[in-house]
C-alpha cells in the first residue's frame, strides 16, 4: 500500500510547468528563480502499513529542534524552518535552489491512532514518523480464553464461593461431555 | 577520473558488471531526482552543497571527469520497498574553471552534501596590494 495524496511526489501539471520554466530560467540566466518551489517542499509520503501509518518527509539539514510533530486526532501536522543558506562574504552565488523558509505540512490520516505510542525520528535528513493505528481499528485477532483460564482467575478472587460444576459434586457431575 | 573523497565511496554500477550497470541507469532515469543545490565562489574555492535527503556516506560517489563534476547518491533500501520518494538522486554540472583536483573534499550530513572545489591558482586573481 502506498497513498500520497498530499505529497508533492504526485506530480500536476503545475508541478511540471514550474520545474519547465525553472529549467528555462535556468539555461537562460544561470540562476534557478524562485518558483514558489515552498509549495514542493518538503517531498513527503505516506504509508498504511498493516498496524499503523508511517509518514516520511524529506528534510535535509534540519535539526531535531526545528521540527515540530503534532498529533491531533486523525492530523497529523508537520512544521519546521530553515533558514536560506548564506554564503560568506564575497562570495558569488552561482546557484541558490535549495528551498529555505517556513513550511507547514498536514497530513489527513486514514483512521485514528494511539497519539501516545506515535514515534518520529530523524535519520540522515529523513524525518520518520510511525503511527500505530488504534487498537479498536487495527482488526488484530482476539485472544479467546479457555475455561481453565477463567476458571483459574475466578478460583483465586473468590475461593468461598466455590464452582458448583466443578469439584464432582454428586448433583452437578463434572463435565462428563455426554453426547 | 578523479575519485574524490575517501576511499569508501561506492562506485554504483561498478567494473565487471555492465548488465547491472545498464539497469542502474535505466532505474537512474525514471526513479532518481534532481537534488537541489546551492553554489557559490570565492576567490580561492567554489563550493557546492546539495540536498540528498537519506543518502548515507557509503552510498555516495562523486566525480569529476575532466570538466564534468557529478553527484550522485543511492538511498540504502528505498528500491527494494514501494515508495514514491525518489530511491536516489544523480545531478552533473559543467565546471569552467580549473580546480585542484586532489584537494577536492566532499562531506555528508544530516542529508546535505558539501563539495569544496579548491581553484587552481592560475584560476585565482593576481592579488594587487593596496595602501
Amino acid at each position: 500500500m502506498n497513498e500520497s495524496k498530499t505529497g508533492a511526489s504526485g506530480r500536476g501539471a503545475l508541478a511540471e510547468l514550474k520545474e519547465a520554466m525553472g529549467n528555462l530560467f535556468e539555461s537562460v540566466l544561470g540562476l534557478a528563480p524562485d518558483l514558489g518551489i515552498r509549495q514542493e517542499f518538503p517531498r513527503h509520503e505516506l504509508k498504511v502499513e498493516d498496524d499503523g501509518y508511517r509518514v516520511r518527509v524529506e528534510l535535509p539539514g534540519f535539526k531535531r529542534e526545528e521540527i515540530e510533530v503534532t498529533v491531533a486526532g486523525k492530523s497529523l501536522a508537520i512544521a519546521g524552518e530553515r533558514r536560506r543558506f548564506q554564503a560568506p562574504a564575497g562570495a558569488r552565488m552561482l546557484r541558490s535552489e535549495r528551498p529555505a523558509g517556513k513550511f507547514d505540512l498536514n497530513i489527513r490520516l486514514p483512521g485514528d491512532v494511539d497519539a501516545v505510542a506515535v514515534v518520529a525520528q530523524m535519520r540522515d535528513g529523513v524525518l520518520e514518523v510511525r503511527l500505530p493505528k488504534q487498537q479498536a481499528h487495527r482488526g488484530r485477532s482476539i485472544r479467546v480464553e479457555t475455561n481453565e483460564e477463567s476458571a483459574s482467575e475466578k478460583a483465586t478472587g473468590d475461593e468461598a464461593s466455590g464452582m458448583p460444576w466443578e469439584g464432582g459434586s454428586p448433583d452437578h457431575p463434572s463435565d462428563t461431555g455426554g453426547a | 577520473m578523479d575519485r574524490i573523497g575517501d576511499d569508501e565511496l561506492r562506485d554504483l554500477g561498478g567494473p565487471g558488471s555492465p548488465p547491472d550497470a545498464e539497469r542502474e541507469t535505466r532505474l537512474r532515469r525514471r526513479h532518481y531526482a534532481r537534488p537541489a543545490v546551492d553554489v557559490y565562489s570565492t576567490d580561492t574555492e567554489m563550493v557546492v552543497l546539495a540536498d540528498l535527503p537519506g543518502v548515507r556516506k557509503s552510498e555516495l560517489a562523486i566525480t569529476l571527469e575532466r570538466d564534468e563534476l557529478v553527484i550522485e547518491g543511492r538511498i540504502t533500501g528505498r528500491e527494494e520497498e514501494e515508495s514514491s520518494l525518489p530511491w536516489g538522486y544523480h545531478r552533473r554540472f559543467k565546471l569552467r574553471s580549473a580546480f585542484e583536483r586532489d584537494r577536492i573534499r566532499g562531506h555528508i550530513d544530516g542529508g546535505v552534501l558539501e563539495v569544496r572545489l579548491p581553484k587552481s591558482s592560475g584560476e585565482q586573481p593576481r592579488k594587487v596590494a593596496l595602501d
